[in-house]
């Protein structure tokens, strides 16, 4: 490219780092008000940190969450990917099936180098596999489907164009079934008593921690003007939880009616390609200024989030290296030599013999030496079982610590700073992956014996 | 062995570290509110979750001190 080509590059980069710094959360932080609603800076909230959100079968026995999605998504990937290389395969290899063989080749030489030839061979199938899951899994999650929200929650703050009174507040809760849940009353003596309705949408009377008397009513039930129905509370106490929430279920929906004096009525709409939950700030009555915010709309989980960043999926993942690396050792070593690494009791049973017949300065001798020895053997159990927090945790944290990384990036100086986090991430999803199965590649040649190696 | 073996081996020694005196501190504690004696089970936790920490980790390092003593000229004498 020619000189010039690479000015005009580096001009326009330049034109987009400062606009991005001025109207990103760093501009908006110092004031600088020149791009007002071109850049939106939405308000995080960490919603569930550890684990995927549910987004199907939430209520039944095994809700599916977001990041086993994003899972099955990295096992088709690879498998098709997989499949696509060696479908033609040729002695002269092409691009791609010179990728993988070039991918193959240099796993199997990092295999075979720690762990010598023969245990190499019976490593690589689960050692290659939590490699190549760990790394797709990484990279996949770099893709924009990949959830906005990723672990936190959008909230998207809805405000007034005009002042006025409110007259009208249009979403309500709906209550979808027959004699549904809608609250939660605590009694004095601490009983629990639900309260329910019947289908249709409702609107509550009371709030969280509000104390009721029997009979009041908790919600009144929307329906047609005279067939205004009240839910009442069975008995007295103090209201815990109202269950239901409103909806946001289509594209710029009125959420409430202003009077603006000379204005008329006006309706204020949730924004476009925004559903979710809806959480008034206002009541019928009050009135509000220009730009005054109504609402706050809490998006619904993203349906894709990186698998990585949800502690079961990398706590399954540490089970299974753990035991492959238990089961390596168990049969590479054989029962009686596995165990004894653990529960190692000969030595404290022969000091035992010795001093009852009669070596009394042997059988110390020996006896402290196994009771050294069965300290070393709870020693060994606890460092085997601390690999698998370790494995756990290390894989969890720097995933989910480099999403919020590029999240962040994004959002301080918007256009141009994710770029480099996301080469950082490339180069993260690549080590961790290299850790976690060197890690289980290292721990299971030690567990399978030191004759093994071939130097 | 290569070198960058004794790398990975040694990754998870900081968790083994924590773990141990975390656990001896909390099931301390654990014990101290079950039995009600105020800070005995904690400070006996905390010194057995040491020493548990400072034995593993000298156990997981010895084969490399053995190593190096043996190649090192001079190092045994």
């Amino acid at each position: 490219m020619s000189r010039r080509g690479c000015g005009l590059i580096g001009l326009v980069v330049l034109v987009l780092f400062i606009v991005g710094l001025a109207g990103g959360a760093i501009g908006q932080g110092m004031g600088i008000t020149l791009l007002p609603q071109v850049l939106k800076v939405p308000t995080l909230e960490v919603e569930s940190f550890f684990r995927g959100e549910a987004v199907f079968l939430k209520d039944g026995p095994f809700p599916i969450t977001n990041t086993l999605i994003a899972s099955w998504i990295t096992i088709l990937v690879a498998t098709l990917f997989a499949f696509a290389a060696t479908r033609k395969m040729k002695i002269i290899p092409g691009r791609l099936q010179g990728l993988v063989e070039m991918a193959m080749e240099g796993l199997i030489n990092f295999i075979e180098g720690v762990a010598g030839h023969k245990n190499g061979r019976r490593f690589l199938p689960v050692i290659a596999t939590i490699f190549i899951f760990v790394m797709f899994n990484a990279y996949l999650a770099l893709l924009p489907i990949y959830g906005p929200g990723i672990h936190v929650t959008l909230k998207d703050k809805i405000a007034t164009k005009e002042a006025g009174t409110v007259v009208e507040l249009m979403v309500h809760p709906i209550v979808e079934e027959q004699d549904e849940v809608v609250a939660v009353v605590e009694t004095a003596d601490g009983t629990r008593e639900e309260v329910k309705a019947p289908a249709g949408e409702l609107e509550y009377s009371v709030s969280v921690g509000d104390s009721v008397s029997e009979g009041q009513p908790v919600a009144i039930m929307m329906g047609t003007t005279e067939n205004v129905t009240a839910v009442k509370a069975p008995v007295a106490g103090t209201v815990v939880e109202l269950t239901l929430h409103r909806r946001i279920e289509q594209n710029e929906e009125p959420i409430a009616r202003i009077d603006a004096g000379e204005l008329g009525v006006i309706v204020v709409n949730s924004p476009k390609d925004k559903l979710g939950e809806l959480e008034y700030d206002v009541e019928v009555g009050q009135p509000v200024l220009a730009d005054d915010e109504i609402a706050v709309l809490t998006s619904a989980p993203p349906l894709i989030r990186s698998a990585s960043t949800d502690i079961n999926m990398t706590l399954a993942m540490a089970l299974i290296a753990v035991l492959f690396i238990e089961l390596m050792g168990l049969t590479g070593r054989g029962f009686k030599h596995y165990i004894s690494e653990y529960i190692n009791v000969g030595e404290l049973f022969r000091g035992i013999k010795l001093f009852f017949r009669g070596k009394i300065v042997d059988g110390l001798m020996a006896y402290v030496t196994g009771v050294i020895n069965v300290i070393i053997g709870g020693l060994e159990f606890i460092s085997h079982m601390t690999r698998m927090v370790s494995f756990a945790f290390r894989l969890f944290g720097n995933m989910t610590a480099g999403e919020i990384l590029v999240l962040s990036a994004t959002f301080l100086i918007p256009w141009i700073m994710a770029v480099p986090f996301y080469g950082l991430e490339l180069l993260i999803g690549f080590i961790q992956a290299l850790i976690f199965g060197g890690l289980t590649l290292v721990f299971a040649s030690i567990a399978v014996g030191h004759g093994s190696e071939e130097h | 062995m290569e070198k960058w073996v004794y790398a990975f081996r040694f990754v998870g020694i900081g968790w083994y570290i924590a773990l141990c005196i975390g656990g001896g501190i909390f099931g301390g504690i654990w014990l101290d509110s079950h039995f009600g004696s105020s800070i005995v089970f904690t400070l006996a936790g905390v010194f057995l979750g040491l020493v548990v920490a400072a034995l593993g980790t000298y156990r997981m390092i010895e084969p490399l001190i053995r190593e190096q003593n043996d190649t090192t000229p001079g190092g045994k004498h």
